[in-house]
């Protein structure tokens, strides 16, 4: 069993995910749609990506696809530079346990379960019990903010609260991946604004790999990546320098970097 | 060790938390759950204790003999109706080194009129007080002994009513014969209508008019290390036409021909088959409808990555923890019904095994209601999250 301070395993260099040529197709025959094609993507560590898109543009399904859930029908899928398309649903499950944490539109907590009980719930699927479990999800709670929240119930939390709740949940098993499918979209500006402050906390500081899919423009400002996604395709994909950050290292995302970051957000907003 | 189950209650697997949860978070269907677990419970438990008593009521007389062996005429099928054997077959069993006594027994239908001039029919047992071998084994008032004076009879005080008989003294009429109650005896019923009434073998002859030179059984006592079915085969060869069990072999034999070949023991194995139906129908849908309920929870825990035996665990635990729960009230309620039945003309026994296997059989229940929730959570895409 993976210990909870996986963190502490060495993460290979390289993007966290990889996707090579990867296609998806529901249904087959006449009925068959294609939900995306040709995508070729990396998710760095310590970035948010944002995956924007009209609806039906493919958004969820490559997030499920990045995340494990779903197969591709074509292409390679390399998590920390394992291949995963081929794997089964026991091996993707584990994966999916191992290195990824899940954020939902609907938050998908666990209603009969206190706030700390949700968080402890991830931790049990990972092996760790007793009074370390308790300890460990009331220091996730700390860290999203929620310290004094561990014995309240979902329904007595807002919105915002929820989606901490949660976030601290996708963060017990110490994930290299965090992926969240609307993660605002629930609530309100500033609620989501702050959700997403939360996100490029955890990819700048902790080092993980963040993508977001939203509708959502007013928080694209908080992303360091945003990829826009077209008929399953993906047709823009900019870098926004991060505004205070320390001179961005000597890599080939430096040369996108370049434009000035009102530039992108204009264009972006007005796409 | 302490510690640890200490740790164990105050850390739980989330597992089970989320399994309690789940059941109490809707009370209503918790309760259907736990009543249709009872119920099952309550009439499995009941049928198969009546079934239990009858089959063991029907043998008592077999089993409290004291015998090893009972000679008897060849196709017997049960102790109350049998024909008449010679009663030379004593004398000839005697003779057979290893059998260390053996008595004659009778039992034969017979009318019986009460102190009110009623009419009632009775078996009449007829036993050697000299021996003992098939003499009543618990005994209320009165004395056996007293059973060696001719035109004597002892009855038993769950009969008083039946036969009109209050006390010790009373008059009645036995096949036409003057008798007289010397004693009661205590809890030996009958499966039939007619109850056992216990004489001396010569009053007994008298009663049923059965001739004096023939008897129903021949009862052997073995010497002790003796080889039952050895000693079997010995006198069945040595007497010829009869039949000799073990005393276990007819016993069983008289229980199966009471509870199978009258069909008193089927309507009550098919009573708690019945039980057992309506507790997996109703496990099994309300256990279905809160694995619906909870279908998003499941659904999520999949997408994060719980194995699908993490799930199954979820789904199980719901199904024992009801079982558990539906067994304890169902056995309570269960051995107040038989309390409340101990006085009556029924006996319903709850032996230790069938109480464990009343248990095993509710726990296999709930589990095996909870099958079709297992195989919708199993078939659970994760994607659904994202919907
Ligand atoms: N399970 C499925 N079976 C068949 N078609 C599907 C399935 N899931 C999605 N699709 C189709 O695939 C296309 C892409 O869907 P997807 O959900 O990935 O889009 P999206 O960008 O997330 O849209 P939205 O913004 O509305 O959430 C759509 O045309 C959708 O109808
Ligand atoms: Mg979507």
């Amino acid at each position: 069993m993976t210990s909870a301070r996986s963190s502490l395993e060495i993460v290979p260099p390289g993007p966290v995910v990889s996707l090579r040529g990867v296609g998806k197709t529901y249904g087959a025959g006449k009925t068959a749609l294609r939900a995306l094609a040709a995508i070729d993507l990396d998710i760095a560590a310590g970035e948010v990506t944002i995956l924007m898109g009209p609806s039906g543009s493919g958004k969820t399904t490559l997030l499920s696809i990045i995340g494990c859930i779903l197969r591709p029908t074509a292409g390679e899928v390399r998590l920390l530079g394992q291949e995963v398309a081929e794997e089964n649903e026991a091996a993707r499950s584990a994966l999916r346990l191992a290195h990824i944490g899940f954020i939902f539109q609907g938050y998908n907590l666990f209603p009969t379960l206190s706030a700390r009980q949700n968080v402890e719930l991830a931790l049990d699927l990972k092996g760790l019990g007793g009074r370390a479990r308790r300890r460990r999800a009331d220091e996730l709670l700390e860290q999203v903010g929620l310290g004094d929240k561990g014995d309240a119930y979902p329904a007595d939390l807002s919105g915002g609260q929820k989606q901490r709740v949660a976030i601290a949940r996708a963060l017990a098993g110490e994930p290299s991946l965090i992926l969240a499918d609307e993660p605002t979209a629930a609530l309100d500006l500033q609620t989501g604004r702050r959700i997403m402050m939360l996100f490029a906390d955890l990819a700048h500081r902790l080092h993980r790999g963040v993508v977001v899919v939203t509708h959502d423009s007013r928080i694209l400002d908080l992303a360091d990546r945003v990829v826009t996604l077209e008929d399953g395709r993906i047709i823009r994909d900019i870098a926004l320098p991060r505004e205070s950050a320390p001179a961005a290292p000597l890599d080939a995302s430096l040369l996108r970097r370049r434009r000035s970051r009102e530039t992108d957000l204009k264009e972006l907003v007005a796409s | 060790m302490s510690s640890i189950t200490a740790a164990i209650a105050r850390f739980p697997r989330m597992s089970t938390v989320l399994a309690v949860r789940n059941m109490v978070h809707d009370r209503v269907r918790l309760v259907v759950t736990l009543i249709g677990i009872v119920f099952a419970v309550v009439l499995i438990g009941v049928q198969l204790g009546l079934f239990i008593g009858f089959a063991r009521t029907t043998s008592s007389l077999i089993d409290h003999a004291g015998a090893d062996l009972w000679i008897m005429a060849p196709g017997t099928r049960n102790i109350d109706q049998s024909a008449a054997i010679s009663e030379r077959k004593l004398f000839q069993a005697l003779a057979v080194p290893g059998i260390q006594e053996a008595a004659k027994l009778i039992t034969e239908f017979t009318l019986f009129k009460r102190p009110d001039g009623g009419n009632e029919t009775v078996i009449v047992v007829g036993f050697d007080p000299a021996q003992g071998l098939g003499a009543p084994w618990q005994v209320a008032e009165g004395d056996v002994k007293n059973l060696a004076y001719a035109g004597t009879v002892m009855i038993d005080e769950l009969y008083r009513e039946k036969l009109g008989v209050t006390r010790i003294g009373q008059i009645v009429e036995i096949g036409g014969r003057r008798a007289q109650v010397v004693g009661f005896t205590r809890g030996i019923r009958s499966f039939t209508q007619s109850p056992y009434v216990f004489a001396s073998f010569a009053s007994a002859l008298d009663y049923s008019r059965i001739r004096s030179d023939q008897t129903k059984y021949v009862l052997c006592r073995l010497v002790p290390g003796a080889d039952a079915a050895a000693m079997r085969k010995a006198l069945s060869e040595r007497l010829g036409d009869v039949e000799v069990l073990t005393s276990g072999e007819f016993s069983r034999r008289t229980q199966f021909y009471w509870m199978f070949t009258t069909g008193a023991g089927l309507a009550l194995l098919v009573a708690a088959l019945m039980g057992l139906a309506v507790g997996v129908v109703v496990v099994s849908q309300t256990l279905y409808a809160t694995t619906i309920d909870h279908l998003p929870e499941f659904g999520t825990l999949r997408a994060i990555g719980a194995s699908s035996r993490y799930l199954y665990g979820v789904i199980i635990r719901q199904a024992v923890l009801s079982a558990l729960a539906g067994y304890g009230i169902g056995l309570g309620v269960t051995l107040a019904i038989i309390r409340a039945s101990r006085n009556g003309g029924t006996a319903i026994l709850l032996p230790g095994e069938l109480a464990a296997g009343l248990l095993a059989l509710t726990l296999v229940m709930c589990v095996g209601a909870a099958a079709i929730s297992i195989r919708k959570v199993t078939r659970l895409d994760p994607a659904m999250v994202f919907k």
